[in-house]
């Protein structure tokens, strides 16, 4: 049984059709990236995954369990086996680092004080943010902003991490580092992750499996070998570094 | 057929939007009584709505009291009945003026910064990080300021009646050179209580529409930084126009 299973999405946005009968499913403890160009619609992908956005049309399962149609109430509930790392961190902008790791802990867990400390710190440590604790996100380079988030998201030990773009913007030297944090977030906590990008170096250094997300649909999904040796011409096209453009409809 | 066509998609759009304020202000009620209770947020929007508000509502009131004894001192002299300033100044500020003038400006001063604020969250998906966290945005953001505005602009008016009636004691004595014990004297005998405390229940539910505007503009805020600027126009006017009207009904119903 797959952990998240998409059957069938359809959303459009006005006339703008977004999803357009997309089937995807994400098994348990693999680490997958899913690329597509820019304005394909992965960010909204995502938030089909986590119930931010509902289908038109379709079913979202989540551990087997039709989630489609769940109230805001019972995504809650779910949403606690997931952390979400936003593209660009979405930090809390008037709390320090601390307190911004510290939110899903005071508001889901009973932790004294201590408790809480000793969390914060571990988390920070494992994004290799030890010592940043009191610096507001304003202070905070974007590489920094983003392991924030990171920690953010692990604090609550999530069963699921989902990366919207975490490497967007960031030059070489960053983008290499995230990857390692990624990377090493997985290790260590052994987690399914889902990251969409469309960064080619990173789908590379984290993934499992890649799938490719071109005009409203998963066109494929395999791993990064069979991805480098896909005869899809879109493939083809993404792996020489053209831009993807969605056909506008 | 365009104009009705237009017509009819604004009255549609007019009674979904109130709809949606509607719902999420049923929320808000129903949060009011959930835990976790966030106490120490609730202290910094009382803070940030009442205490740091004052400057602002202080100086509105003083030169409101003024104002309103400088004007009606002349006409009141006419027919020999200047000491009636006091009395005057007494009722329609705690009636009417010190209400409405505080809740026009504290929802210029408030209602646009919540709106910005929420707003600035919801375009950089600090509202969508509450959601997948598991918390209510309506239950962390809309709570602790709509309980703040509700509980601090009574204070606010309270205050800002004190210091209006005093600025028309001080415009009357030391401008006019009229008997501050008479002007005192009048504003006390006929400014009744529930002169008072009809105002201040307006106020309650002043304090309510300003920060329940602000929230519902700043959470359906949408695209960037343009949005969040209309969003804090719309939460100004809205919360000012729907202050005006709400203080005709409340004053139908009070008096």
């Amino acid at each position: 049984m797959s952990l998240i299973r998409l059957e069938n999405i359809y959303k459009s946005f006005g006339q703008k059709k977004v999803l357009d009968g997309l089937n995807l499913e994400i098994e348990k403890g693999e680490s997958l990236v899913i690329l597509g160009g820019s304005g394909t619609g992965k960010s909204v992908l995502l938030k089909h995954i986590i119930g931010l956005l509902k289908p038109d049309k379709g079913k979202v399962f989540i551990e087997g369990k039709d989630a489609t149609n769940l109230s805001r109430k019972e995504w809650y509930e779910i949403r606690k086996k997931f952390g979400m790392a936003f593209q660009e961190a979405a930090l809390f902008d008037f709390m320090n680092v601390y307190e911004n790791v510290a939110f899903p802990l005071r508001r889901h867990t009973n932790y004294t004080e201590k408790q809480i400390e000793k969390r914060v710190l571990e988390c920070l440590e494992l994004v290799g943010l030890s010592g940043n604790e009191k610096l507001m996100p304003s202070e905070l380079s974007g590489g920094m902003r983003r392991r924030a988030g990171f920690a953010r998201a692990i604090a609550l030990n999530p069963e699921i991490l989902l990366f919207d773009e975490p490497t967007t913007g960031l030059d070489p030297i960053l983008t290499d580092q995230i990857d390692n944090v990624i990377n090493d977030l997985r290790n260590s906590l052994d987690v399914t992750c889902v990251t969409i990008t469309h960064d080619m170096v990173s789908a590379f250094d984290i993934a499992d499996k890649i799938a490719m997300l071109y005009q409203g649909k998963i066109i494929f999904k395999g791993t990064p070998e069979e991805f480098m040796k896909s005869e899809l011409e879109v493939i083809k096209k993404f792996l020489k570094g053209r831009i993807c453009e969605e056909k506008t409809n | 057929m365009k104009w009705l066509e237009k017509i009819g998609k604004w009255v549609l759009n007019g009674a979904s939007a109130s709809g949606d304020y509607a719902i999420l202000n049923a929320q808000t009620f129903k949060y009011f009584f959930k835990r976790p209770f966030d106490i120490k947020n609730l202290f910094k929007q009382m803070e940030r709505i009442g205490v740091n508000s004052l400057p602002v509502v202080l100086i509105t009131a003083l030169f409101t009291g003024m104002v309103l004894a400088l004007q009606t001192y002349a006409g009141f002299k006419r027919f020999q009945a200047e000491s009636m300033v006091g009395a005057l100044v007494g009722i329609a500020l705690s009636r009417e003026l010190a209400p409405v003038l505080t809740g026009l400006m504290v929802a210029g001063r408030i209602g646009s910064s919540i709106a910005a604020e929420i707003g600035t969250m919801r375009v950089t998906e600090q509202i969508d990080a509450l959601e997948v966290m598991g918390v209510d945005p309506v239950h962390y953001l809309f709570v602790p300021r709509v309980l703040a505005g509700t509980l601090m602009l009574p204070l606010l008016v309270g205050l800002a009646d004190l210091i209006g009636i005093y600025g028309g004691h001080f415009l009357v004595v030391n401008l006019f050179h009229e008997n501050p014990y008479l002007y005192m004297k009048n504003v006390y005998q006929y400014t009744e209580t529930w002169d008072v405390v009809s105002g201040l229940i307006k106020s309650f539910a002043f304090g309510y529409i300003i920060a329940s505007v602000g929230c519902y503009k700043g959470l359906r805020t949408r695209g960037g930084a343009e949005g969040v600027g209309r969003a804090t126009t719309e939460a100004v006017v809205l919360a000012s126009l729907t202050i005006l009207i709400a203080d005709f009904f409340l004053s139908k119903l009070l008096f």
